[in-house]
């Protein structure tokens, strides 16, 4: 214990943790500042301060299909997932059954399998299938790996869910549907639009599946990538990456409020455990 | 407690309320509860009280309808209860968490089971509020149930059950998350509110001074087997063997033998059974076991003590093993 606290009062220990964190953010911090440069080369002393970067955006056509496209595969693979998410989080939190644990890690692995091994066994699939590549290819590949994410955020919110409860309604002459309506879903409700926004934000920033499985149209990452291989686009690149970036860092700030208000809600019911 | 400003009910009557016939609940091989029967009056205060696992909750929420009987039948005034869900009950539960909604504040909880009467909206209002004051919780119809305390959450489950004016109410260790002081103050608010409002109330517990403290009745269970069915004086001084006598807490265990002094058949204070003469235990207060003839004849009780003899007599001397015995009772 004393040798821990002589460690951290030499300083080292911050030291460590100030590097830490300029590793990990100086980066992303360069992508908005570069942005706002109105030299079209990323590199230092700044030239000026300039949107003109950001105004060019709205005007590029294929970039505002591959938004729309991401749009789309965003919203169908988070509602897709997050529907699938329900039904297995439900089943895993409430009912005990043989063979629970191994469905619930098979659930979980694409979390830990190589996206690129995920990515080329389901175009192989897919091209067996006949299927022919396109946006929803993209979307059945989203759902694979926004599952698993989507069960974490809604065990969370129904774990500690007060069985009780559902009872107590029942007791108090509600049917089925009325329970669910009246108290099942508000309890949950914070957990399901947490799941729904994960889910789009990682579907929006998903590149590797998306690479492998669309057909001829792009979404934003695969919009990003082409881009990069002109010089004279790249502003265009940052200042894109910086909406981006601001998109996913909102998102999933209001995700973490509404799971942690959802869990809050669940555990602190029944007193006596609390 | 304040008087409740609702009408009167009726008082306690012989009338059965609750009927439970030969009931089994078995899960697979296991029977959790094992042909129990059991009549509960109209107006009672009725305990069920055992260790856990006994059986107690598994016969509640198969009154309540929550789980249903393998075998017997259950029927509440009079109607049978198989085939009907919980919702078309005329029963309300206090659940032992409670289950306070908790997206809900007190009022809309105490109002939850009202919203499907769809009654007048002053009417409604009318009912929570007499609710509210029933349990001594005016005034805090705002709040919600995460800001309350346990004593006061327990008092919103209460009012919620209360509100649908049951014909009868069901509480599931509504006492044991609370802590000492508060639980000994709710055991006599529970029987005031009972007498007040007249309702059958149905305890599950597994503390026998709560049981003996608030019960009109209590049936003792072990095993999924009902022991006893009596008052609670009765089940204290009388128990039918010696694990409800050891269950109830107290009791010094002998072997000892009664000793008819003319031969006619004689019953002692003590721990029966009483047709083969064997005295098996005495309560602290008592002097110690002791024979009665019914006559008054005089009869003797002859044994040894199985181990300590606690007594709870102060100042009385050593409780006796051996006593003759007149009619000084």
């Amino acid at each position: 214990m004393t040798a821990m606290r002589r460690f951290l009062a030499s300083g080292w220990l911050s030291t460590y943790a100030f590097l830490y964190v300029v590793f990990l953010y100086l980066p992303v911090i360069f992508l908005p500042i570069f942005s706002v440069n109105s030299a079209a080369t990323p590199k230092f002393p700044l030239s000026g301060f300039t949107l003109k970067w950001y105004e060019d955006l709205p005007r590029t056509p294929a970039l505002l299909d591959a938004a729309w496209n991401s749009l789309v595969v965003g919203l169908s693979a988070s509602i897709l997932s997050t529907v699938l998410g329900i039904l297995a989080a439900r089943s895993i939190t409430r009912y005990r059954y043989p063979g629970r644990r191994a469905i619930n890690s098979l659930i979980m692995a694409p979390l830990v399998l190589p996206e690129i091994i995920v990515a080329i066994s389901m175009l192989l699939v897919i091209l067996q299938l006949g299927l022919s590549l396109s946006l929803f290819t993209i979307v059945l590949g989203h759902v694979l790996i926004c599952i698993p994410y989507s069960m974490t955020v809604l065990t969370a919110g129904f774990e500690g869910f007060d069985r009780s409860l559902e009872e107590a309604s029942a007791d108090l002459g509600e049917s089925a549907f009325g329970t669910f309506r009246r108290v099942t879903l508000p309890m949950v409700a914070p957990a399901i639009i947490s799941s729904l926004l994960v889910c789009f934000t990682i579907s929006l920033d998903e590149f590797i599946i998306a690479f492998f499985l669309t057909g001829t149209e792009a979404t934003l990452p695969i919009y990003i990538w082409g881009q990069l291989r002109f010089a004279s686009k790249l502003p265009g690149v940052l200042a894109l990456g910086t909406l981006l970036l601001a998109a996913s860092f909102l998102l999933m700030t209001i995700a973490e409020i509404l799971r942690r208000r959802a869990a809050r809600r669940t555990q602190n019911d029944g007193g006596l455990l609390a | 407690m304040p008087k409740p400003p609702q009408a009167e009910r009726p008082r306690q009557t012989e009338r059965p309320m609750i009927e439970i016939r030969n009931v089994t609940r078995s899960y697979g091989s296991f029977k959790a509860l094992d042909d129990a029967s059991l009549t509960i009056k109209e107006g009672e205060f009725f305990s069920l009280l055992g260790p856990s696992g006994c059986g107690k909750t598994t016969l509640l929420r198969m009154i309540a309808g929550f789980d249903n009987p393998t075998s017997g039948l259950i029927s509440v005034d009079g109607q049978s209860m198989e085939g009907i869900p919980a919702n078309r009950r005329p029963t309300n539960m206090v659940f032992q968490s409670y289950a306070i909604f908790p997206h809900l504040n007190v009022e809309q909880n105490v109002a939850y089971g009202l919203k499907r009467l769809r009654l007048e909206r002053s009417e409604e209002k009318r009912r929570v509020e007499e609710a509210l004051v029933q349990v001594s919780l005016t005034g805090l119809g705002k709040r919600l149930a995460t800001e309350l305390s346990g004593g006061q959450r327990q008092r919103v489950a209460l009012a919620r059950a209360l509100v649908m004016r049951p014909k009868v109410l069901l509480l599931d260790e509504p006492l044991s998350a609370l802590d000492k002081k508060l639980r000994e103050q709710m055991q006599v608010e529970l029987r005031r509110l009972q007498q007040a409002v007249g309702i059958t109330f149905v305890l599950v517990t597994h503390d026998q001074y709560e049981a003996l403290a608030m019960s009109d009745r209590i049936a003792v269970m072990f095993g999924g087997r009902i022991a006893q069915v009596a008052s609670p004086k009765e089940i204290y001084q009388r128990p039918v063997n010696r694990q409800v006598a050891d269950f109830l807490g107290g009791m010094n265990f002998v072997k000892a033998e009664i000793v008819e002094e003319d031969g006619a058949g004689c019953r002692h204070a003590g721990l029966r059974p009483r047709q083969d003469r064997q005295a098996e235990g005495f309560r602290p207060q008592w002097r110690g076991c002791d024979a009665r003839h019914p006559s008054g004849a005089s009869a003797r009780v002859v044994g040894q003590c199985d181990g300590e003899i606690r007594s709870g007599r102060q100042g009385g001397g050593a409780p006796l093993l051996r006593r003759d015995h007149s009619s000084d009772r």
